[in-house]
C-alpha cells in the first residue's frame, strides 16, 4: 500500500462526503477559471483588437470613469499629427449602442481619411464614401444579426444600410460595427468630440522612442494618458472595477472551497480519533500524523481541481458561446489551468491546516480507550 | 480508584542483565490528582523476559501499560528504557517504532483496510513500499494467518484479528511485547491458542512480553507474575 493508496482509502470512508466536498471545490475552482478567463480575455480581445489594426498607441482621457464617456475634442488631433515621431493620427469615437432588435454592440466612428479604413479586410460589400450614410460590420456581428450587404441595420434607433462586411483575427473587432466618424457624432449627439486617438509611430516598439511621443503629446495637454495597447485596459475604472469584481468573487469562491475542505476534515479527525491515537501508539510521529491529514486534504483539492479545471473549460467554452457572442474572448489554457490547480491544492492545505494540528495534538493514550 | 490504598508493594527487579524496561516510584493519576490510579509503583523486565500482570478490572492495568510504553507520561517517577530515563514524548515515539510493540485490547485495526495494509502501518516512513509489503506478509505468516492478508477486518474472526494485531506488533521486531488482554472476546479454543503463539513468538524472538489480563489460563503460564490493586504492585496471590 501506498502513501497514496492510504490517502484514498481515508476519503473513500465516506464517499458520499468527500465527494461532495470534492464537487464544492470543483465548482469553487471553475468560477475561478470562468472569472479569471473573463478577465483575461477583456485584456487580451483590447490588445488583440489594437494590434490588428496597427496602432501602435493610443491618446485617451486620463482618469476617466467609464472609458466611452472620456472626451477629447476632435480639434486635437491635428496638434498631435504635428508631433515628431508621429506617422499617423486617426480619432475614434467609440460606444456600445443597440444594434438590431435587441441586441448591443461595440460601434466606433472614424474620420474619412482614417488609417483604420485603409487596414479593413473586406470581405464583401465596399468601404462608405466620404459623407455617405452607412455601416460596416464585422463578420461576428454580421452573423449575429443575420445582416448581409445592401440591407440595413438599426443603429441606436436608426437605419443604416448595411455597406460592407469585414474579416477580423481579433474578436472584438469581429463584433465591431463601423461608421464615418461624422455620422457617429451625430448619432450620439457628440459633435466635434471623441473617445480617443489612435497613433501610428516611426519607430513602434522602440520605447526611447515612444517616450518622447508620450513627453511631447503630455505637454499639450495635462490630463492626457499615452498608453500601448498593452497598457490600455490599465487606468480604466470599469475595467479595473469589472477585474477587481472578479478577483473578489474567485477569492471568495477558493476560501469557501478551504472551509469545505476544513469541515470535511475536522470531521474525518473527529472521527478516527482513536485510530490516529492507534497510528501514535505504533510509532507515527506527529510529524507524519500532520502529513497524513495535510496530504488529505491536498488529494481532495487536486481532484476538485482536476474537475474544475474541466468544469471551468467548459463554463469558458460556454460563456464564449451564449454569452459573449464573440464579441471578446474569455481565455483560459494551460496557465489559468495551473494556476487553478495551485490555487486549489493551497487552499486543501490551508483548510487542511487545523484538522491536521488538532490531530496530532491526539494523545496515543487514546489508542488504549475502549473503541 | 478508591482513595483508601494499600501500602506500596515494589516487585524485586531482576538481577542481571540490567533491565530493559523499568518503572522507578512512578505514580499516575487523572483528573488533577482527583484520581489516583498507580502509587509509587517499581517494576524492572531484563531483556527476554515475560510479566504477566493481574489484577481487577479498574486497578490500573492498562495505565501501567501504557506508561510502560510512553502512551501516558507518569505524574510522578520515571520510566527507563534500555537502563536510561526516556527524556521525551518524541522519544517514546521512536522507541515505539523501533523497539516496542502493542497488542491493543479490541485490536485497533483499520477497518478498511486489509490485514496486510494494517501490518504495514507500523512500518510507514521505515520500511520503503515493496519491501514493507513483504515484511508485512512475513510477519502474517509467522502469526499463521497468511492466507488471511487480503481480507479486511470485517471478514476477520476475533482469533485473526487478534492475531493481526500481533502481527502489527511484530513489524518491526520489537525487543518489548506489551499485550493488553490479549484473549479477551476470544473463546477458549482461540484464546488458548492465542497464548501459545505469545509464548511462541517470546521464545523464538528472545523478546521481553508483557501481558496484562484476568485470564487464568494465560496467566498460569508465566512464571513472575504481579497483581495490581489499589494502586500498588504485588506478587500475585498476596491480597
Amino acid at each position: 500500500m501506498s502513501w497514496l493508496g492510504l490517502l484514498v482509502r481515508n476519503l473513500w470512508r465516506r464517499p458520499g462526503r468527500s465527494l461532495f466536498t470534492l464537487l464544492g471545490v470543483a465548482i469553487a475552482l471553475a468560477s475561478f477559471i470562468a472569472l479569471t478567463g473573463l478577465s483575461h480575455g477583456l485584456g487580451q480581445a483590447a490588445r488583440a483588437s489594437l494590434d490588428e489594426r496597427g496602432i501602435h498607441l493610443l491618446v485617451i482621457r486620463r482618469g476617466s470613469v467609464e472609458f466611452f464617456s472620456a472626451i477629447l475634442p476632435q480639434s486635437l488631433g491635428e496638434r498631435i499629427a504635428a508631433i515628431p515621431g508621429v506617422v499617423a493620427v486617426s480619432s475614434e469615437l467609440s460606444n456600445l449602442l443597440p444594434v438590431g432588435e435587441d441586441g448591443h454592440a461595440l460601434v466606433a466612428g472614424w474620420p474619412a481619411d482614417g488609417f483604420q479604413w485603409r487596414g479593413l479586410r473586406l470581405l464583401r460589400g465596399r468601404l462608405p464614401e466620404p459623407g455617405e450614410h452607412g455601416v460596416v460590420l464585422g463578420e461576428a456581428l454580421a452573423e449575429a444579426l443575420n445582416a448581409e450587404v445592401g440591407g440595413t441595420l438599426e443603429l441606436n434607433l436608426e437605419s443604416f444600410p448595411v455597406l460592407g462586411i469585414a474579416g477580423f483575427g481579433a474578436a472584438l473587432n469581429r463584433g465591431m460595427a463601423m461608421l464615418p466618424l461624422p455620422q457617429m457624432q451625430r448619432l450620439i449627439g457628440r459633435d466635434g468630440q471623441v473617445t480617443l486617438f489612435h497613433l501610428q509611430v516611426e519607430q513602434p516598439g522602440d520605447r526611447a522612442a515612444e517616450e518622447a511621443v508620450r513627453t511631447a503629446i503630455l505637454a499639450l495637454r495635462r490630463d492626457l494618458a499615452v498608453v500601448t495597447s498593452d497598457e490600455v485596459l490599465k487606468g480604466n475604472r470599469s475595467i479595473a472595477m469589472l477585474n477587481s469584481l472578479s478577483s473578489a468573487l474567485a477569492l471568495a469562491a477558493l476560501v469557501l472551497a478551504g472551509f469545505s475542505i476544513l469541515n470535511t476534515l475536522a470531521m474525518a479527525v473527529e472521527e478516527r480519533t482513536r485510530e490516529i491515537g492507534v497510528l501514535a501508539a505504533i510509532g507515527w510521529s506527529r510529524g507524519r500524523i500532520l502529513r497524513l491529514v495535510l496530504g488529505e486534504g491536498a488529494l481532495l483539492a487536486a481532484l476538485g481541481g482536476l474537475l474544475g479545471a474541466l468544469l471551468g473549460e467548459g463554463a469558458l467554452a460556454a460563456l464564449n458561446a451564449m454569452v459573449l457572442q464573440g464579441g471578446t474572448q474569455a481565455v483560459g489554457g494551460p496557465g489559468v489551468i495551473a494556476a487553478a490547480l495551485g490555487y486549489g491544492v493551497l487552499v486543501g492545505l490551508l483548510g487542511a491546516l487545523w484538522p491536521a494540528w488538532r490531530a496530532t495534538r491526539i494523545s496515543p493514550a487514546a489508542a488504549m480507550r475502549r473503541g | 480508584m478508591n482513595s483508601n490504598l494499600a501500602p506500596r508493594r515494589t516487585d524485586e527487579p531482576d538481577q542481571a542483565p540490567p533491565p530493559l524496561i523499568a518503572l522507578e516510584r512512578v505514580s499516575h493519576s487523572y483528573d488533577g490528582g482527583r484520581i489516583q490510579v498507580l502509587r509509587e509503583v517499581s517494576l524492572a523486565l531484563a531483556p527476554g523476559k515475560g510479566l504477566a500482570i493481574e489484577g481487577p478490572s479498574g486497578s490500573g492495568k492498562t495505565t501501567l501499560l501504557g506508561l510502560m510504553a510512553g502512551l501516558d507520561r507518569p505524574t510522578q517517577g520515571r520510566v527507563c528504557f534500555a537502563d536510561r530515563e526516556v527524556p521525551d514524548a518524541a522519544a517514546w515515539t521512536c522507541l515505539r517504532a523501533a523497539r516496542i510493540g502493542i497488542v491493543f485490547q479490541d485490536y485497533a485495526l483499520v477497518p478498511t483496510l486489509t490485514a496486510v495494509e494494517n501490518v504495514e502501518l507500523a512500518m510507514f516512513g521505515q520500511v520503503p513500499g515493496e519491501a514493507r509489503r513483504q515484511r508485512a506478509l512475513a510477519r502474517l505468516a509467522e502469526v499463521g494467518i497468511a492466507d488471511c492478508a487480503a481480507r479486511r477486518p470485517a471478514e476477520l474472526s476475533g482469533g485473526e484479528r487478534r492475531r493481526v494485531g500481533i502481527a502489527r506488533a511484530l513489524a518491526h521486531a520489537p525487543s518489548l511485547l506489551l499485550a493488553d488482554e490479549p484473549t479477551a472476546n476470544l473463546d477458549s479454543a482461540t484464546a488458548a491458542a492465542t497464548t501459545e503463539l505469545l509464548l511462541r513468538l517470546q521464545g523464538e524472538r528472545a523478546m521481553a512480553l508483557v501481558v496484562v489480563s484476568h485470564d487464568r489460563g494465560l496467566l498460569g503460564r508465566f512464571g513472575r507474575r504481579l497483581r495490581l490493586a489499589d494502586g500498588g504492585l504485588g506478587p500475585a496471590g498476596v491480597a
